[in-house]
């Protein structure tokens, strides 16, 4: 390996701490937009594939196995079953605002009642995570203000 | 030698702020357009089977940029992409490539970029400057451009006249151009008296900002047929890197340009450019730009760029008929939305900006500060 | 239906950095040039021979936008064609595949290939890979690459105490590997009588996926120079041919990567086509090597399976029986794997550099001790994105 040939000593090799920040804005459309004004009614609005017969939620304005466009709005959930989860005992830092988030959380990924060929992810009540298995059966959680973002929905709980 | 074809191509309209939309939801249209026009699918043993996209993680802010649109280019159902993470006029060479080694005969390539996403363009560009100096002493494009505008007009002397004259027509042929983003109509003395971006540089000598996304389709030239009647083919294609650090270039030449002119005109057999070349697509993101890539390009005369525009060279070359940077491109597809303008002139469906007998066309586009980066496309009928 | 080449590609020169967490004394061009170096001499040739140049990253790891802009000092691409080509954390195979079609065409008779991250300068590569997620809906929730989602189906499968010591066997194969290369960033010097000890007491990340299990975060550069068949007999005295390559996506919501509402994976998906269109019916007698892209030790059994066609419990059988070790039925990661190195851009390359030293016999000290014909490499990204590559010693598998 090719060493440095100034034989440089270690306090002259410095790091420089940087923050870079650029300001974005992204629009939802009118596919994402849908499913927003849908989380304000506490409503799960879900794309149908036309092809395929598929419902996604998220709602995508294109199914990704037919590749045509999906534009037919209908509802899913609010419940649904476990297919696979995540319990996170390591804190990575929130990209969104740099916060180390507290552990142990687990995210879920839930198969909505009336989707069938589509996972939605979503987090958990601290409280059900030691609950968690796959086939439980989940319901959503809302926040009492709903300004139509992904925060309206708080997380999934348990369906007893 | 073998061809590559590019059989049709879509665009969706350019605006300064498509704040309606999603990039996901414009690639939607643009394929859909495409495969309206194509009748191609990526379903069969005849289906497409990979993708080619461009776009920026910056500008979409997204790490694997692609990732977000692998559903709407109809890569995502087990077929392959690459991505083109430069100006997509690259593109154009890598598909041709990618289709003359035999690993595929048809590729369909989706390029989209929204500057409106981000509050500044220039913040964008700065961070392509290394962290420790030219980041810090606040480089971007815009500087970039001051410096070698500077440059340049010492060199050519230039008039200011000159170059609201570019801008002017710039703005009279976008008025044409159903895809084209500004097409309010300027005099010179609107473009010569407009605001100091960034000395010698004026508000009206810059591009607008810009959204925007272009597709289209290339070929083998055994399955072209398939797809069009009249298949446009890519019989050059060239690009070069110059010197990162500024100092170190004649600002006021540009010698990564010149260098890919002479790769593509050599593949395409084009010994006088300024015989066979009937139609220009030039990336001129700043107006002084137009006259000096055409320097490079090898259609005026070295230094004679003013000259060039009181002779009209650009109208007889039927150089930016679409109306080019300066009427508005997003820009890491500035030079691909040149292709497509230039396969609508070749095909005749220009339409209400079409030029006359056009046989052979070459695009141009540039990334980096002071076009460090070149790109030279031609194309034939 | 085989694919018919333009013309042969041979790999003529690799060229690798040190691996390692820190690299303070290389800024990210001389990092660069350190392998561009190593490439050149490796190939015996210059940079004047050199046609055309191939630049991929992830941007938002090094936060430096157009990077090849300001590489150009490291990267050698003065007054050269040069293309950026990038797919995430497939990109180091992306650019060989991309090199092998620029190549092939006829266009370029010699292509020098660059992947790198200097994941160090990221700050958080868990943070940088959550940039990838929509940012209306799943950025929050995200975490990297870090999932026990595949643990959960193994464990599912196959019962808790098998599926985690084969996970575990797995990564201390790995860890033996690693420790016999010594470019390897991570070598824990691992035996097989602390399997018991690291299932307990590896500090957990998500669910099953613990530590020990997880790939690393690296920094370091990847460099090859691939030529025409006709440049590569003259540069090269053992020229590596790239028999072929494919690229295989999947849609865009992670969730429906991470469980399978399809019954085939983008891993399987691509070992069956590539296979199929090159005549290959027994991967698992046909390979004398596979470098895979395994990010976890959960993974790594799981894609195993997937990538040599094998049924039920097959895979795990293997990993017990040492058939994945190298003296066994197919050495997997001589070089240590991923879990061992991951520079995540050079990651993908240095899975086929590896596979190249392995077939001309010049990996050193973790060189295998059976011939190596044909060998397979793998890359992995996105959201279950799939790089797969064949590499051969020999120029006779046209006509097959
Ligand atoms: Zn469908």
């Amino acid at each position: 390996m090719a060493k440095n040939k100034l034989n440089t000593q270690a306090e002259e090799l410095i790091s420089i701490q940087v923050v870079n920040s650029i300001d974005y804005s992204f629009p939802t459309g009118p596919i994402m937009g849908k499913w927003f004004q849908g989380l304000k009614e506490k409503k799960f609005y879900a794309t149908k594939c036309p092809s395929c017969g598929r419902t996604m939620t998220p709602p995508r304005g294109c199914c990704a196995l037919c590749v045509v466009r999906s534009e037919e709005f209908v509802e899913v959930g609010p419940k649904g079953t476990v297919e696979n989860y995540d319990i996170a005992y390591y804190a990575s830092p929130d990209p969104l605002t740099g916060k180390v988030r507290s552990t142990p959380y687990a995210a879920v990924f839930v198969r909505m009642d009336g989707s069938d060929c589509d996972i939605f992810t979503h987090g958990i009540k601290d409280e059900d995570i030691p609950k968690l298995k796959r086939g439980v059966r989940v319901r959503p959680v809302w926040n009492e203000v709903r300004t139509g973002c992904i925060e309206d929905m708080l997380y999934f709980e348990i369906d007893a | 030698m073998k061809r590559v074809a590019i059989c049709a191509v879509a665009q969706h309209e350019i605006k300064g702020n498509i704040w309606y939309k999603r990039f996901q939801d414009m690639l939607l249209d643009i394929l859909e357009d495409l495969q309206g026009e194509t009748g191609f699918t990526f379903g069969g043993e005849n289906g497409v089977k990979n993708v080619l996209t461009c776009s920026d993680d910056f500008f979409d802010a997204r790490t694997i940029s692609d990732n977000a649109v692998n559903d709407v280019v109809g890569a995502a159902n087990y077929r392959g992409e690459q991505k083109m993470a430069q100006e997509g006029l690259n593109g154009i060479g890598y598909a041709m490539a990618d289709i003359l080694s035999g690993h595929d005969d048809v590729i369909y390539f989706a390029g989209h970029c929204k500057e409106s996403l981000s509050a500044s363009r220039n913040q964008i560009a700065n961070m392509a400057y290394d962290p420790f100096y030219c980041r810090c002493l606040g480089m971007d494009y815009l500087n970039a451009a001051g410096l070698q505008a500077r440059a340049y007009m010492e060199k050519t002397k230039i008039t200011p006249e000159q170059l609201a004259q570019v801008v002017v027509r710039a703005r009279q042929w976008a008025s044409r151009n159903t895809y084209a983003n500004e097409k309010t109509q300027l005099n010179l003395g609107d473009v010569m008296y407009s605001s100091v971006l960034c000395d010698p540089i004026r508000s009206l000598h810059a591009y607008p900002v810009s959204d925007g996304a272009v597709a289209m389709l290339l070929a083998s030239e055994e399955r072209a047929y398939e797809f069009t009647d009249n298949p446009i083919w890519i019989t050059g294609f060239g690009n070069c890197m110059d010197d990162y650090f500024m100092g170190r270039r004649d600002l006021a030449a540009s010698s990564a340009l010149k260098k890919a002119a002479e790769q593509a005109y050599k593949m395409a057999g084009i010994k006088q450019p300024r015989k066979s070349v009937n139609l220009m697509e030039v990336m001129d993101c700043y107006a002084y730009q137009q006259p000096m890539w055409l320097e490079g390009l090898g259609l005026c005369d070295e230094g004679k760029g003013g000259d060039f525009i009181n002779e009209y060279g650009p109208a007889k070359y039927n150089v930016n008929l679409s109306g080019g940077m300066l009427a508005g491109r997003p820009l890491m597809i500035g030079g691909l939305y040149g292709v497509a303008e230039a396969v609508l002139q070749l095909k005749g469906q220009a339409n209400e900006h079409q030029a006359a007998d056009v046989n052979c066309a070459v695009i141009q586009s540039t990334t980096g500060g002071a076009g460090q980066f070149q790109t030279v496309v031609v194309l034939e009928r | 239906m085989t694919k018919k080449k333009n013309r042969n590609v041979g790999i003529v020169g690799i060229g690798m950095t040190e691996i390692s967490s820190h690299k303070e004394d290389q800024n990210q061009p001389e990092m660069i040039n350190e392998a561009v170096r190593a490439a050149l001499a490796d190939a015996g040739i210059t940079l004047k021979d050199i046609d055309c140049v191939v630049h991929g990253n992830m941007e938002l790891f090094e936060m430096v936008h157009q990077p090849d802009l300001w590489h150009m000092i490291g990267t050698g691409a003065l007054g050269k064609p040069e293309f950026r080509i990038t797919t995430g954390g497939t990109t180091g195979m992306t650019l060989i595949a991309a090199s092998d079609n620029l190549v092939a065409s006829g266009m370029y008779d010699v292509v020098m290939a660059i992947g790198f991250n200097k994941l160090q300068e990221a700050g958080s590569t868990t943070g940088g890979i959550t940039n990838m997620a929509d940012p209306l809906w799943y950025r929050h929730l995200q975490t990297g690459a870090l999932t026990s989602t595949s643990a959960n189906m193994t464990i599912e499968e196959f019962g808790a105490e098998r599926a985690r010591k084969a996970a575990m066997k797995h990564r201390i194969m790995m860890d033996k590997h690693a420790g016999l290369n010594e470019r390897a960033h991570r070598r824990l010097g691992l035996e097989y009588n602390q399997m018991e000890d690291l299932m307990k007491n590896s500090p957990p990340l998500i669910g099953d996926l613990r530590l020990i299990h997880m790939c690393s975060q690296s920094d370091g550069a990847c460099v090859m120079i691939l030529a025409s068949e006709e440049k590569a007999k003259k540069i090269s005295k053992k020229p590596v041919w790239i028999r072929d390559h494919i690229a295989v996506h999947r849609e865009e919501t992670a969730s429906n990567a991470y469980f399978p509402i399809l019954s085939e994976n983008s891993h399987r998906a691509a070992a069956r086509k590539l296979f199929a269109r090159n005549g290959i019916t027994n991967p698992v007698e046909y390979f004398d090597v596979f470098e895979m892209y395994d990010p976890s030790a959960w993974w790594g059994i799981e894609w195993l399976r997937d990538f040599f066609l094998l049924k039920g419990d097959e895979a795990i059988k293997m990993v017990e029986n040492g058939d994945w070790d190298l003296d066994g039925k197919v050495p997997v990661n001589p070089s240590g794997g991923v879990t061992a190195s991951n520079p995540i851009s050079a990651t993908a390359m240095l899975k086929p550099a590896e596979v190249a030293l392995q077939i001309r016999g010049d990996a050193g000290t973790h060189q295998l001790k059976r011939e190596v014909r044909h060998g397979l490499a793998s890359g992995f990204g996105g959201v279950m994105w799939t790089e797969l590559m064949i590499l051969e010693k020999d120029l006779n598998w046209q006509g097959v």
